[in-house]
């Protein structure tokens, strides 16, 4: 059959065709090497670059967690805590105020006792003042009855009725003071009742939010913490996967030199067979051994990226 | 009335019952519970009708307190529930007096 084939200027054309189709593969080999490795230079990139974003974003994590542990460790407590402590001081502070203002209130109110007290003792200095008119009347009628005897005694009345009226006099002016001082009571004891009288719901709200606040800051950093783990998973996992460039090579290189060691052995062939004779069947079974060589897997026996990643390099 | 005063003799024991809103506007009548009791009396406030207390409400329990020598014992406030519960939390007022 070699003896049939190996004849004229067709054995001839047959490897120029084959020595063609040969620098065709050999050429695509090539470029999707090329293709592969700009594929993956960009993918690479692309993953570092997020790689580093993801770093960054850990890094700012950490630092702002960094923050508050010094935060913490600097005033004993953290930011939470220190807005929890100003919220229990202005409630502290609301309670004393209150507290003091309604003990202001009590005094207060003693002192308006006291203060009643004066006003009834002013209604018995104008009593004694009245009484005291009538007798200066009934001492004037007497004297004018006495004539020339009661002179000295008309001086002591009219002295006993300028006595009554400045006495009335007095007590009109307490009287006055005293309801002036009832009015500034009454001033102070608003002022007292406004500073006790402080609506608790802003405080009560307050620390609900800021409960609310540390919960939810709690579960945010719960769920940062698993994202950016995840996330860097997944990018080693992505970064990992990218090998497949080197598997790829190794395949490209190692198919690359078998059509090359193809194209050799098939030029040999062809000589052989032209040659009709024993060198040249010699040769021919020496080529069909090294191509049942060639048959052989290459290194790359992965089928898949999920394994042997090691044994790769 | 929103606020009821049943003194117990025979358990040395004062209840003032507060219904509504405990402000300034029971301070008189508070006042009265505390002031006209016997020496050494205890005292329980009942809040499970009150539904509201402000600081000045806060400032009548300190006075209360101030007249039993600030004994935490000797002052009780129950059944608080609402926005009071929530001020008395807010005020700490636990270390004060016994809640219950």
């Amino acid at each position: 059959m070699v003896e049939h084939m190996a004849k004229g200027g067709d054995l001839e054309n047959l490897k120029q065709s084959l020595d063609l189709v040969f620098d065709g593969l050999k050429g695509d080999l090539m470029r999707a090497r090329a293709v592969v490795r700009d594929a993956v230079g960009h993918l690479l990139a692309s993953f570092r670059g997020l790689e580093g974003a993801v770093a960054t974003q850990r890094e700012l994590l950490a630092s702002i967690s960094t923050a508050l542990r010094e935060n913490a460790h600097k005033h004993g407590e953290g930011l939470t805590g220190t807005t929890s402590k100003l919220l229990r001081e202005f409630v502290e502070q609301v309670v004393r105020v209150s507290g003091t203002s309604m003990q202001i209130i009590e005094h207060l109110m003693v002192l308006s006792e006291h203060i009643d007290m004066i006003s009834k003792d002013t209604s018995g200095i104008d009593q004694l003042a009245r009484e005291s008119r009538f007798i200066a009347f009934n001492a004037r009628i007497e004297t004018q009855r006495a004539g020339d005897a009661g002179v000295t005694f008309k001086v002591v009345a009219e002295e006993i009725k300028r006595l009554a009226g400045a006495s009335a006099t007095l007590s009109s002016h307490i009287r006055q003071e005293v309801a002036k001082s009832v009015e500034c009571l009454g001033l102070i004891r608003k002022s007292a009742t406004d500073l006790a009288s402080h609506d608790m719901n802003t405080a009560i709200e307050s620390r609900s939010g800021l409960f609310d606040v540390v919960r939810r800051l709690d579960e945010v950093n719960g769920t940062l913490e698993g994202t950016v783990a995840r996330v860097t998973t997944l990018i080693a996992d992505a970064t990992r996967s990218m090998q497949f460039e080197d598997m790829l090579t190794q395949l490209l290189d190692g198919i690359s030199k078998k059509v090359i060691s193809l194209g050799t052995l098939t030029k040999q062939a062809f000589d052989a067979m032209a040659s009709n004779d024993r060198a040249g069947s010699d040769q021919l079974h020496i080529i069909t051994r090294l191509l049942s060589e060639l048959a052989q897997p290459g290194a790359v026996a992965q089928t898949n990226m999920s394994h042997g990643e090691i044994e790769l390099f | 009335m929103p606020i009821t005063i049943a003194a117990k003799p025979e358990s040395n024991l004062v209840q003032i019952t507060i219904e509504g809103r405990f402000d300034f506007t029971c301070h008189a009548e508070f006042r009265k519970a505390f002031a006209s009791a016997p020496s050494g009396a205890n005292f329980m406030l009942d809040l499970s009708g009150a539904t509201y207390m402000d600081s000045a409400a806060l400032g009548m329990l300190l006075l209360l307190r101030d007249k039993v020598g600030g004994d935490v014992n000797r002052v009780q406030i129950t059944n608080a529930q609402g926005q009071p519960k929530d001020v008395l939390t807010v005020a700490n007022f636990g270390q004060l007096f016994r809640l219950s």
